[in-house]
């Protein structure tokens, strides 16, 4: 592997401060969320969590700064090998996965398994800024068909899991990606229409699992169902403004009962925000928008396409999710399972995230063409 | 470069900036604006744990009627929700929620017990339930350090101070501190103590602090409909144990009480509640518990709920539930009919003894305490097993475990000094019943000729009589004993067989026959039957019974040792320091102690141990103190093998104490022909869903061989006794039902009759004798005369057999 050092000049470093930032805040928050869990003190689960976060992270930096090695054009030009790869992982994982939370989405065993579906989301986007790269129009039917197949199949296999919340990602992710290419609004505003009336349709029709629409439900009438579905929504808006300006600190707090489901996944910023309060929150958002602004900027300098429709779809993932993960908690969007990028406990989700990053980073210091 | 979009991304950047512009304006709404609202919201939502106990496992008796069971009871907790929580606060809830109880006339279900300061006019004492003075002073400083209180202060002063933490003072117009006067003086005492409770609990969040336990149904409702003023007060329905029969069969049931600061540690590491959850003390209770041993547990496994509560403590939501598993059902082998009988006939006869209802020879006024048990001959299971006291009145307290359930102890000082005696009164004659007491299995006495039928047999059986060996009785035997007819009489009963000797009881035949057969032989088939400890490795008797049991022993040399061996050592330790003896110093607890002792033990001298010592016969006071030695050795040894010993053990005196358990399962290894099975309480058990979780199947302990022609010797003499001329004769006039029986009545001392103490009245009998079902074994205690008691085994076997159920109905005829 030949790497020029000069390219080393190139990396935004900020961003790289910023995403360790996000995470060491991730870490400590998991910490303090499973000792809530178990009220008896730290127990063996406390330093589990922790401890395999912080494994996941070193191994993801170090994934990651092998990603930063290879030229992303070259990452790029496989792009059939790795879509058909993630597809191949999302067929297996419907096959021999295991079930959590309602959804089979896991291959492995224990702590070590990991959900195709997180990779699948950076290979989507790979192969969609590829084929994007090289279409003149993608308004065009013939092209726009292309695009749609090639998303459809990894939506259709998550769907199978079921795993709502991913699909989620995936289509509003592949709405920015196409959007930035230059959709045009016509179809824009065409889907919008369409996705009413097929919401109505799958909400008619009885497609979605029970719980699914539960949590939909309970996102329109949340303090109307105080002891039921909406439980979740309004303790999490209880502990997050509880926390107040300058939060509860790491030990205290509401989230010491054991009262907010996955608090230290899907939840993860209601207890972030309790525990650090309004201060921390922002912190947290100055990092998260340093990240999005650095890397739009590196996507408007990037040398080409691929680079450009690659950010831009991976700063549209990181920002729903955002948008989404957080908004769920203080009553703003409807509560699904998606978690907090670079925050959340989990392996895949951190992975996922950091490889995102180094390619963001990749494109970055590619950004000028090298003469020799 | 590449040809940008840039209006796209100008619309993109906007779009990040709407979305996180929306982030934080909520979050300043809810985080600044609305935070204190959410904060107090989070405070009040504290989610709780609430344990929800199992209910006790049931005690059945043989035919599946219920000794113990549970029913459900309401009780008032105080749920810590808010620790934060002011004095005010938490005083105004208290005092509603006392004054709701009163109201409804649950006063005295209020937990009052932490309060040690009883408060009369304006007279303050610490009031601790107990009499002695010692444990009191103890107790008082406790009481002072764990509330952290000036070990000085008097009660008054120690109540103001409480009064003062919890904020039920205020400064008067001159400035002194003075009690509120808002509440009355009951309310503030009740107010306190119920302070003191939630303290002690501390600001654990999952403990539950009873307030008033097993409330009527009507308070219940006052609380919960209250339940919006009355923030962290919950209403909750817990089972509670029951003993249907009340005081029928506590003997060994046993009942519930708190967890003593001694057990506190080992119920802890069981999972134990220790503050609110009660135990087994005595009986099954005690024993059934949490018995890994016999793999049975009445206590079940706690459920807990997680709940989320609202402010005012209300249950709003359930988060999950572990539900619990009540503890084991066990069906004993008690049979409760025949438990009644034995329990009311005991009460009967002793009142009739007592009261000269019963014609005796002398007032025996004391004869008011006793126990009767009834054991199946064939399978070792106990029928009834009964501990009574005489009671005075029909309204006299009496041991009925129903009185323990609620908090594990008995308020009434009254009761208390009644049921467990008054420590500041000694007893050192045990004139004092002891309703708590179970004088079936703990308490032992001399067995008197009851226990003939075990000397005569072993007589036979090692061939120093025979069926025909004819004894003269001449009255007195020697210098120190006689025949009881020759203390009532001046006269002997001439000559008598071993059949003869039985039915009249007849000292003389047994001195003569137990000279015959020698200490050795004595004590074996003592230890045959259980009532000795064993020859070979001086383990102590038992019947096999799963509660609590405390026999005694037959007379044997060992224990004779046992019981003397400290008199004879301080003799020769003192002896030993004197001049002539070369001053030789011995201190209890030194090797050249445990030496000198282990020799007394074993009867031998051993000259080359004592040299050792460095006591040697090398100079003339050593000689001495060698020779001493020897001397006391060998006396020691003949006064514990000493002809004496063994004729008054004989006759069931001397130092033979026994229990009833251990008579009944004398009898009743008698009564089957030598097999002497496992006394045992439990028949069964089953799990909580009714299916069977074990069957307790007859044990053998010990085979004796018995030559059955020697066997229906003794068992025609013993058939003999209810007969015409018998000594339980008239209790078994024109019985219809042949049975077999032995009166004992078993001598105290002259010091001890002195003092109001008589003879023991035992009966102990079998029936059928030609096909033995059931072994019945009675005493009451000063009773004068074994003949006296006897009726209670003829009212026994009435009921087991379905006898004259017309007579066992009017006991008073």
């Amino acid at each position: 592997m030949i790497i020029n050092k000069k390219l080393f000049k190139n990396i935004d470093y900020s961003i790289i401060f910023s995403m360790i930032c996000i995470t060491v805040l991730g870490i400590i928050t998991i910490g303090s969320a499973t000792l809530a869990i178990t009220s008896d003190g730290i127990s063996m689960s406390v330093l589990k969590t922790t401890v395999f976060q912080i494994v996941y992270f070193i191994v993801s930096l170090i994934i990651g700064f092998f990603i930063l090695m290879v030229d992303y054009n070259t990452i790029g030009s496989y792009y059939k090998i790795l879509y058909a790869g993630s597809i191949f992982l999302l067929i297996v994982v419907l096959a021999v996965g295991s079930v959590r939370n309602n959804a089979k989405s896991w291959l492995g065993i224990g702590p070590f398994g990991i959900q195709p579906s997180e990779f699948a989301k950076i290979t989507t986007i790979i192969t969609l800024s590829k084929l994007m790269e090289d279409m003149d129009n993608i308004n065009k039917p013939k092209n726009l068909i292309k695009l749609i197949i090639v998303s459809i199949i990894p939506m259709g296999l998550i769907q199978l899991q079921p795993d709502t919340g991913t699909n989620l990602i995936f289509f509003v992710t592949i709405i920015g990606m196409l959007f930035m290419a230059g959709l045009d609004l016509k179809f824009i505003y065409g889907g919008a229409i369409a996705a009413i009336i097929s919401v109505v349709g799958i909400w008619k029709l009885n497609i979605l699992k029970p719980y699914q629409k539960d949590r939909i439900l309970v996102f329109f009438r949340p303090e109307m169902d105080k002891l039921g579905k909406g439980y979740n929504a309004l303790l999490a808006k209880t502990a997050i403004a509880s926390g107040k300006f300058f939060g509860t600190g790491w030990a205290g707090g509401l989230t010491n009962g054991k009262f907010i489901p996955e608090s230290h996944t899907d939840f993860i910023f209601c207890v972030f925000a309790e525990k650090w309060g309004f201060l921390g929150a922002m912190l947290l958002f100055a990092l998260y928008l340093n990240i999005i602004y650095k890397s739009i900027r590196i996507a408007n300098t990037s040398k080409d396409k691929f680079g450009f429709y690659m950010i831009m779809g991976i700063i549209t993932m990181f920002l729903f999710q955002i948008l989404q993960n957080i908004g769920m908690d203080i009553g703003l969007m409807p509560i699904t399972g998606i978690t907090l990028p670079l925050v959340s406990y989990g392996g895949s989700s951190l992975l996922t995230s950091i490889i995102s990053i180094a390619l963001i980073l990749n494109v970055g210091m590619r950004r000028q063409k090298i003469n020799f | 470069m590449m040809k940008k979009k840039p209006d796209r991304v100008t619309a993109y950047m906007i779009i990040v900036a709407v979305i996180f512009t929306l982030l934080i304006s909520r979050l300043i709404y809810l985080q600044i604006i609305k935070g204190d609202y959410y904060r107090s919201v989070a405070e009040n939502m504290g989610g709780k744990e609430i344990n929800e106990l199992a209910s006790r496992g049931e005690l059945l008796d043989r035919n599946g009627l219920k000794l113990a069971t549970n029913k459900q009871s309401f009780n008032i907790t105080y749920a810590n929700i808010n620790p934060k929580q002011k004095n005010e606060e938490i005083n105004s809830t208290l005092i509603k929620v006392i004054r709701i109880i009163i109201k409804n006339g649950d006063a005295d279900k209020i937990n009052t017990q932490n309060l040690p300061i009883k408060i009369e006019e304006n007279n303050y004492s610490f009031q601790f339930n107990t009499t002695s003075e010692k444990l009191k002073i103890t107790l008082e400083k406790n009481f002072k350090k764990k509330y952290k209180i000036d070990e000085n202060l008097d009660a008054k002063s120690t109540f103001l101070t409480l009064s003062d933490n919890f904020g039920l003072t205020e400064k008067d117009d001159n400035g002194n501190i003075v009690l509120k006067n808002d509440l009355n003086m009951d309310e503030i005492q009740k107010l306190i103590s119920l302070r003191l409770t939630i303290k002690e609990v501390g600001y654990s969040q999952y403990k539950t602090v009873y307030i008033a336990k097993n409330v009527s149904k009507k308070t219940a409702f006052s609380i919960q409909s209250k339940s919006e003023e009355l923030p962290s007060i919950i209403c909750k329905v817990d089972p509670m144990r029951y003993y249907p029969n009340n005081e029928v069969g506590s003997a060994f049931l046993g009942y519930l009480g708190k967890i003593d600061e001694s057990e506190s540690e080992l119920y802890k590491s069981l999972g134990y509640d220790i503050s609110r959850e009660l135990v087994g003390k005595l009986g099954l209770e005690k024993t059934l518990e949490n018995n890994k041993d016999l793999n049975i547990a009445l206590r079940g496994e706690p459920g807990v709920r997680y709940v989320q509560v609202d402010k005012y403590g209300r249950i709003i939501k359930e988060i999950a539930s572990l539900d619990p598993i009540p503890g084991d059902t066990v069906k004993t082998t008690i049979d409760l009919k025949l438990q009644k009988v034995a329990e009311q006939a005991l009460q009967d006869t002793m009142r009739k003894i007592s009261t000269g209802e019963i014609k005796t020879d002398e007032p025996y006024p004391n004869a008011n305490r006793g126990a009767a048990v009834v054991v199946d001959v064939n399978t070792g299971e106990i029928l009834a097993l009964a501990s009574t006291t005489l009671k005075s009145s029909p309204d006299d307290p009496s041991y009925d475990p129903n009185l323990f359930v609620e908090t594990g102890s008995i308020k009434d000082p009254v009761i208390v000094k009644k049921l467990f005696g008054d420590p500041n009164v000694k007893d050192i004659y045990d004139l004092n019943p002891k309703p708590m007491f179970n004088y079936a299995t703990m308490g032992s006495g001399p067995p008197g000729s009851t226990f003939k039928p075990l000397t005569a047999l072993a007589a036979l059986e090692e061939n120093v009589i025979n069926s025909s060996t004819i004894i003269d009785c001449k009255g007195k035997y020697d210098q120190y004993r006689a025949c009881w007819i020759w203390n009532e009489q001046h006269r002997g009963h001439g000559p008598v067989d071993v059949s003869k000797a039985l039915q009249v009881s007849c000292n003389y035949f047994f001195f003569e026959t137990a000279s015959r057969l020698g200490y050795e032989r004595f004590a074996n088939w003592a230890w045959k039957f259980g009532l000795s400890s064993n020859p070979q490795t001086g383990e102590a008797p038992y019947t096999g019974i799963e509660i609590d049991e405390k026999p005694g022993d037959v007379s044997n040399p060992f224990k004779y040792k046992i019981k003397y061996i400290n008199s004879a050592m301080n003799e020769i330790v003192k002896t030993l320091s004197e001049t002539k003896y070369g001053s030789i110093a011995i201190t209890k607890g030194t090797q050249e102690y445990k030496i000198i002792e282990q020799m007394l033990l074993n009867g031998e001298f051993d000259e080359k141990q004592l040299q050792k010592l460095q006591i040697d016969s090398n100079t003339s006071q050593g000689k001495k103190a060698v020779d001493y030695i020897k001397r006391k050795i060998n006396s020691f040894e003949s006064q514990a093998n000493s002809r004496g010993e063994l004729l008054n053990a004989a006759i069931g005196q001397g130092s033979t104490l026994l229990t009833p358990l251990q008579m009944a399962s004398y009898i009743s290894t008698l009564a089957n022909g030598g097999t002497r099975y496992k006394l045992h309480l439990i028949k069964q058990v089953l799990n909580s869903d009714g299916s069977v979780k074990m069957d307790i199947q007859p044990e053998v302990i010990n085979k004796i061989d018995i030559d059955p022609q020697n066997l229906s010797l003794i068992k025609s003499g013993m058939a003999k006794v209810t007969e015409e001329g018998g000594t339980a004769a008239s209790a078994f006039q024109n019985y219809s039902l042949p049975t077999a029986g032995k009166t004992g009545s078993a001598s105290v001392s002259e010091g001890q009759k002195n003092h109001g103490r008589a003879a023991y009245g035992w009966y102990v009998g079998f029936a059928p004798v030609d096909n033995p079902k059931i072994a019945v074994a009675v005493v009451i205690y000063d009773a004068g005369h074994g003949g006296y008691v006897a009726g209670i085994a003829r009212s026994i076997y009435d009921a087991y057999f379905g006898l004259n159920e017309n007579s066992a109905q009017k006991p008073n005829k």
